[in-house]
Formats: structure tokens, sequence, C-alpha cells
């Protein structure tokens, strides 16, 4: 091979294995949402209206509540998400005055609801909406156990087509070209929310903090809680006064669940290989153990036929002798019987002497 | 109670046959409800509680207490306990029809329950521990199924399907262990993924692991309690096999649970340590969490190994009983009491009485349908043709 | 493939696992028989090829 060509093969090789496959470091870390659109709250704007329930009740096609939004008695009391409302304005106390705060799907860059779906029926869009379909939706509801924020609700009067409901970003009608921006943040009066990309949105925030000291809690809520939400809030009050709780954790969803899944395939491949070993292990010992039964067992009938022989030739010995001694008894009885007989025949001839001899 | 020689009505009427008829009344009258009115007419769940008894009781519950089967089967054909062959049947049985009931409670409690397929056969969400637990106890009931078929073929005599399934045991019992072991620990890891909703004396990363463990010990008690249930009411079916041996497969599993409850409560030592959540022990979730730990993991630990040791079958009984509950209770904490802590009390749930109806019918199917079972094929005695072929 | 999310990454990589899981255990299940089942090739080395396929038959 010529050298140049060989040199050429080695440089072709070598952009072979460059190209498709850049060496990275081991660590997972997907940053695809970050600069995607979110939304900002400022907590410290709101006036707390209830015009972006109405919005979103209107926009969404939900239908009019028990209770019109123009009521702001009902702030009174603590409201969470349902069936159908997507939102919802809850008052909050505290020292300085009441404290209004918007609550929603906070369309997390790792929903829970998507992780934790068995049927993948959410899926985070590029445009950030967490999208729920309820066309494979079973009813399951692990939605609503995973959700740290307590988002996802279910239609349970429904019989045959009850849906998880939840806020969509107003996704479907953005795309569609039905709105510009999503139902709440349009209509709020006071510019309470900015809709943007998330990265400039995060400095935006601290561009007020900076601008407005002392009265911002110095935090983006949602910036890293959960491993972010691409809805953010920042708040005058601290978060856990406003019904944000600061005990989440910057760990995502599937962060969460990671370790456990991650098991499941080891044991997949481990037990088989412990139970099935455990059970070789055991095969074999029986076998031993057959074995070892039937060795015992042709030894000590060997034993025991050996002995059996052994007697029987004694016995057999022994009967023979005792055969012989007979014979011989026999035969001295034979030879006593004979020799009496002889004995007594010569005694009777001895007696019939005389008389012959007188009778001669 | 043997009513399979008369037909007249009146012998029908015992109290067992007029009880479990009225639950049954009672579960077909709100199954009607149920589903003619959706979920809110038979259900106190919400948007905060959007799993209730029907979950913590029929799910988590029920596949822990059907336990029973993989560890019996594991028993006696892994691990070479050849003795308690005669308890693997009643044991697979009562998994087989316990597996069978989870899935029927599921019908009740999804919001659709014709799509229960779903996961399995459309779209696959892998990345959820109820993906795992789906695809497992899919898997599982088809692997009970086969375990117990040879049972159903030597009652109707069909010899050589029989053979084909006696073959695949040791492969059936493995995949059964396999299995088991995933949804099991699935279940408990089910809740890793709210570390906010739970409580932090039952959050833990090991979450998985306590509910395999804890089924281990479930399982082994449930087949002391039902075996004693049995005995009592279903005792004209066994044989002298069944009850030579009956006497060595409690003592077996009483110290073979009392050996699970020691590791399961090493298991919640190290899961409060590995947190470092001692500190709230003082609190009131604390000391109910004691009162689990203690009363039903480690007295029952305890009383099992007192009761092996002096061959105190009445002692193993009652802690049979102590354990099973305890593992309900632990279930019950991980998904009720101790789950939403964080909520105001008049946010809590409590089951509407319906739910619980549902939940009785279901436990009485179960019964019924192990009692009819058990009286007509060979579960509880050796068929006479196959005597001794294992 | 570009993924935006740990959830996306996650969604290939444990539907692949899932995939190769089944495909361990029905492999295990072949080993082990290839392993366990067939004894007589090793005590008869000079077995010709067709006495090995009809040993396998069951």
């Amino acid at each position: 091979m010529k050298r140049r060509s060989f040199l050429g093969l080695m440089g072709a090789a070598g952009a072979g294995l460059a190209v498709p496959a850049p060496a990275r470091a081991g660590v997972k870390d997907f940053r695809g949402f970050l600069e995607t659109p979110g939304v900002l709250f400022d907590g410290t704007r709101c006036i707390g209206c209830r015009k972006c329930e109405l919005a979103c009740n209107q926009v969404n096609n939900l239908p009019e509540p028990e209770v019109p939004f123009d009521n702001l008695e009902i702030l009174d009391s603590r409201r969470r998400t349902d069936a159908s409302t997507f939102t919802v304005v809850n008052k909050f106390e505290t020292p300085n005055g009441p404290v209004y705060r918007k609550n929603q799907c906070n369309h997390c860059l790792e929903p829970a609801c998507a992780s934790s779906c068995f049927v993948a029926a959410f899926r985070k869009n590029t445009d950030s909406a967490v999208d729920y379909d309820d066309s494979v939706c079973v009813g399951c509801r692990y939605c609503m156990i995973a959700c740290p924020f307590e988002i996802p609700t279910y239609e349970y009067h429904k019989v045959l087509t009850p849906r998880v409901m939840k806020c969509t970003l107003c996704g479907p009608q953005m795309r569609a070209g039905e709105l510009r921006l999503p139902g709440c943040v349009d209509i709020c009066p006071v510019e309470a929310m900015i809709y943007g990309p998330r990265n400039e949105l995060i400095n935006l925030a601290n561009r007020r903090f900076k601008q407005f000291p002392g009265r911002y809690v110095e935090q983006i809520y949602g910036e890293h809680e959960m491993g972010g939400t691409s809805w953010m809030y920042i708040s005058g009050t601290p978060f856990r006064q406003v019904g944000l709780r600061e005990d989440l954790g910057t760990k995502s969803a599937p962060e969460l669940t990671a370790g456990a899944l991650a098991a499941v395939p080891v044991v997949v491949a481990v037990w088989p290989v412990l139970l099935g070993g455990i059970y070789a292990i055991n095969k074999r010992k029986e076998k031993i153990a057959a074995q070892e039964q039937k060795q015992a067992v042709a030894a000590a009938v060997a034993k025991s036929k050996e002995e059996a022989e052994e007697k029987l030739a004694t016995s057999l010995s022994k009967a023979e002798e005792a055969a012989n001694r007979r014979v011989d008894n026999e035969v001295k009885k034979a030879v006593k019987e004979a020799l009496a007989k002889k004995e007594e025949e010569l005694k009777a001839a001895d007696a019939s002497k005389p008389d012959e001899e007188e009778g001669k | 109670m043997s009513t399979e020689t008369s037909t007249d009505f009146k012998s029908y009427l015992t109290p067992f046959n007029i009880i479990t008829g009225l639950i049954i009344i009672a579960g077909l009258i709100v199954t009607v409800i149920r589903f003619t009115g959706g979920l809110a007419a038979v259900t106190n769940l919400d948007d905060n509680y959007p799993w209730g008894i029907w979950i913590s009781f029929d799910l988590l519950c029920g596949v822990a207490l059907a336990a029973g089967g993989y560890t019996t089967a594991a028993a006696c054909y892994v691990f070479g306990f050849k003795k308690y062959q005669s308890a693997v049947r009643p044991a697979v049985l009562t998994a087989f029809l316990g597996y069978v009931l989870v899935v029927l409670a599921l019908h009740y409690d999804v919001g659709r329950p014709w799509r229960l397929p779903y996961p399995i056969f459309v779209q696959q969400g892998t990345t959820s521990l109820l993906f795992e637990v789906g695809l497992c106890v899919f898997l599982y009931l088809t692997v009970l199924f086969l375990e117990f078929l040879p049972a159903l073929f030597e009652w109707k005599g069909w010899k050589k399907l029989r053979e084909v399934l006696v073959k695949m045991t040791l492969v059936l019992v493995i995949f059964g262990v396999v299995l088991s072991t995933l949804h099991q620990s699935s279940l408990g890891a089910l809740y890793t993924i709210a570390p906010s909703k739970l409580h932090p004396l039952w959050y833990s990363a090991y979450l998985p692991v306590f509910f395999f463990v804890s089924s281990i010990a479930a399982g082994l008690s449930m087949v002391i309690f039902e075996g004693t249930l049995s005995h009592k009411y279903l005792h004209r079916m066994m044989d002298s096999e069944y009850n030579r041996n009956h006497n060595d497969v409690i003592l077996g599993f009483a110290k073979g649970c009392s050996w699970v409850l020691f590791g399961y409560f090493a298991l919640k030592m190290i899961g409060l340590t590995y947190d470092n959540n001692w500190h709230y022990l003082a609190t009131g979730f604390g000391v109910w969490f004691l009162v689990e730990l203690l009363g039903f993991v480690a007295l029952p630990a305890f009383l099992f190994a007192v009761g092996a040791r002096d061959n105190n079958f009445p002692l193993i009984k009652w802690t049979a009983i102590l354990t099973v509950l305890g593992i309900v209770l632990n279930r019950f904490n991980v998904s009720l009491i101790a789950f939403n802590y964080h909520l105001p009390s008049e946010d809590r749930y409590f089951p509407h009485i319906m739910e619980i109806i549902i939940s009785v019918f279901i436990v009485t199917v179960g019964i019924v349908a192990f009692r009819f079972i058990s009286t007509r094929m060979p579960v509880f005695f050796e068929h006479p043709d196959y005597k001794g072929q294992h | 493939m570009e993924f935006s999310s740990l959830h996306e990454f996650f969604m290939h990589t444990k539907t692949m696992t899932y995939l190769l899981m089944g495909g361990i255990l029905v492999g295990a299940v072949l080993w082990w028989q290839f392993l366990m089942g067939e004894k007589r090739q090793i005590e008869n080395p000079h077995q010709t090829d067709e006495e090995n396929g009809q040993g396998h038959g069951h």
C-alpha cells in the first residue's frame, strides 16, 4: 500500500469517527427549552381583577362559572384549578397588605405529568406548551399525583369521555393563528405578565431587581424549581406566603424516577442469573445426594450380600457337619445294632447248642 | 355448606351464601351507578386526591398480598424447599385471582377502562413507572395463568397439554419472580416522583426496595393466613399429603417471614438515616410512623421467631394476621395518610361508602371464585392420576 | 439524535431498554438450554453434525 493512500485512509477514518459522534462528557444536560417562550408573572403588579380568569374561560370555551368573574369577594377563599377553571387568582394577606398571585400550569421544562404518563399523552411542544392528547388518555390520573404544582384536574363527572384538564398556554390557539399571546397575558390591564423567550424573561427579572431595590425578593421562582419551568414568578413577598412551595427542590421529575427506572433492566438481567444459579446449585446438590445415596445403598447391599453369603457358608458347613455327625451316628447306631444282633444270634446259637446235643 | 349434591333451594341459604349474596347485589348496584354516573357519582375523589382506596387497597394492597404466588413458587422450585410443593397450588391460585381482581378494580378506577390495553399496545410511555407496573402485571397475570393451568388440565384430564406446561415450570417460576420483583417495587417507585407530596418519613429513594421486601413478608404471611382459613373451611378438599406438609410449611414460612421482616426493618432504618429524618420522629406523623415500624414490623418479626422456635402454631397464625395488617397499613400510609400531608384537613380525602362497597364486593368475588375452583380442581390435593409427578 | 429535554432522552433510552429487556429474557432461556440442555456433544466429540441436529429436537 502506498504511504499517501494509507494516510488518506487514516484521515478518512478519523473524519468518519469525528463527524457523527463528537466526544462529549457523560453528563446528560439538555437545554432545549431555555430559550423557548415563557411567561413572567410579576406579583408586585397584580391587582386581583380576575380579568385573566375571564379571558382564559372565553378562549378555551369553558363553561360559565357559578360566580361571575366580576365578583371579587371570591378572592377571600382559597381556590385551586379545576376541570372548568384553568387559572385562578388567589389573594394572600401579608403584613404589607393583600398580595395576589395567579396560578396555572407552569409548563415545566421537564414536566412531571409527561414523565409519569404511561401512554405518553403529555408532550412539551417546541413553543413550550405542555400538550395533552385525550385520544390516548386512559384516565389513570397518575399525572395528578406526580404534578408538584397540583395543576392537572379531572372531569370526574363525565361518564364516557373524562379528560385531564389544564392550562395549555393557549398553544393550540396560537399555533392556529387565532391568538398572538396567551389569553390571560393579552388581557391583563396592568401588564403583570410578560410573554417572551425564557432567557430574556430571566434577564428582564434581574433588571427589575436592580431597578427597584428592596421591592422584590431577588429570586425567580421557576428558574430552577423542579428542573425549571417556562412560567416563572417574581414577588415582593416570600414565595411561600403567596402559595408557592419553596421545598420542591431543583431535581426534575425524570431525575427523581431515574434511579428506580435504572434498576428495572438490572433486575431483568441479574435475577435470571442469580435464580438460575441457585436452581442449578440445588439441582447439583440433589444429584450428588442422590448419587451418594445410591452408592450407600449399593455398598449396603453388597455388604449384606457378603454377610448373607458368609452366613450361608457357615450354616452350610454347620449343616454338613451336622449331617456328617448324623451319618456317623446312624452308622454307629447301625454298627451297634448289627453288633447287638450278631451278639444275640451268637447267644441264641449258644443256647440252642445243648438242645441239639440233647436231641442227638 | 356443601351444596353440590343438593338442588334444594333451602340448602343454599347458609349464612355464608346469604352474606356474599347481599354483598354481590350491593356491588352490582354500585357498578351500575359507577358506569352510568361517572366517577363523581360513587367516589369522593377530587383534584387533590386523584387516587383513593381503589388504588390504596385494591391495587397496592391487592398486589402486595398476592405476593404469596411468587414467594412460594420460588421457595419450592428455585430454592429447593420441596416440602412446600403442596402449598404452591393454593398460593398460585390466590395470586392469580388476586391479580384478576386488581385488574377488575382498575376498571372501576380509571376514567376510560376500555383503554387499559393502550399503554402496552397503542402508545408506550416508557418513562413512567406506571407503564412498568402495567406491563409487568399484564405479563405476570399470563405467567400465573400458565402456572395454574396444569390444575385445570388435570381436572379436565387433558394430559398432553399438561405435560407441555409442566416442562415449562422453571422458566415460568423465574419469569414470575423477575416480573414480581419489578412491579412490586415499581408500585413503591410510583411515589418517588412526588417528594413534595409524601411525608418525608415515608418518602425515600428506597421506596421501591421497601415495597419489594415487604411484599415478600406479605406473601409469606398470606400463605400462612390463607392456609389456616382453608384448613378450617375447605378441609374436606385436602389430601393427606397436603395435611402432612401443612405444619412444615407454616413453620418454614414463619421463620422465613421473621427473617425478611428483620431485613425490612433494617431497610426502613437505613431510609431514616440516609435522609436524616430522625427529627421527624418527635412529631405526630413520627409517632404514627413508629407505630407502623415497631408494632407492625418489629413486633411480628419477633413473634414469628418465638412462634417458630416454640412450634407455637396459634401464635404464628395471629402474627401472620398482624403482618398482613401491617403491610395494609403501610400501603395506606404511603398512598393516603402521609400523602398530601401538607393539605389542610378540610381538603383531605375520606372514602365514599360506595367506594368501600366496591372494594368489599371485589374481595368477596375473589373468595367465591377461590371456593368454586378449589372445591373442583386439584388445588389442595394431588390428582390421583399425577401423584408424585412434579 | 437530538433531544431537547431529559424527558425526551429518557423516553428514547427507556424504550430501547424495554426492547432489549424482552430480548434478554428470551436470550436467557435459549442460553440456558444451550448451556444445560445438551450433554451428548461433550461426551462424544466425534459425533456427526446430523446427529447433533437431531439431538436438539424435542
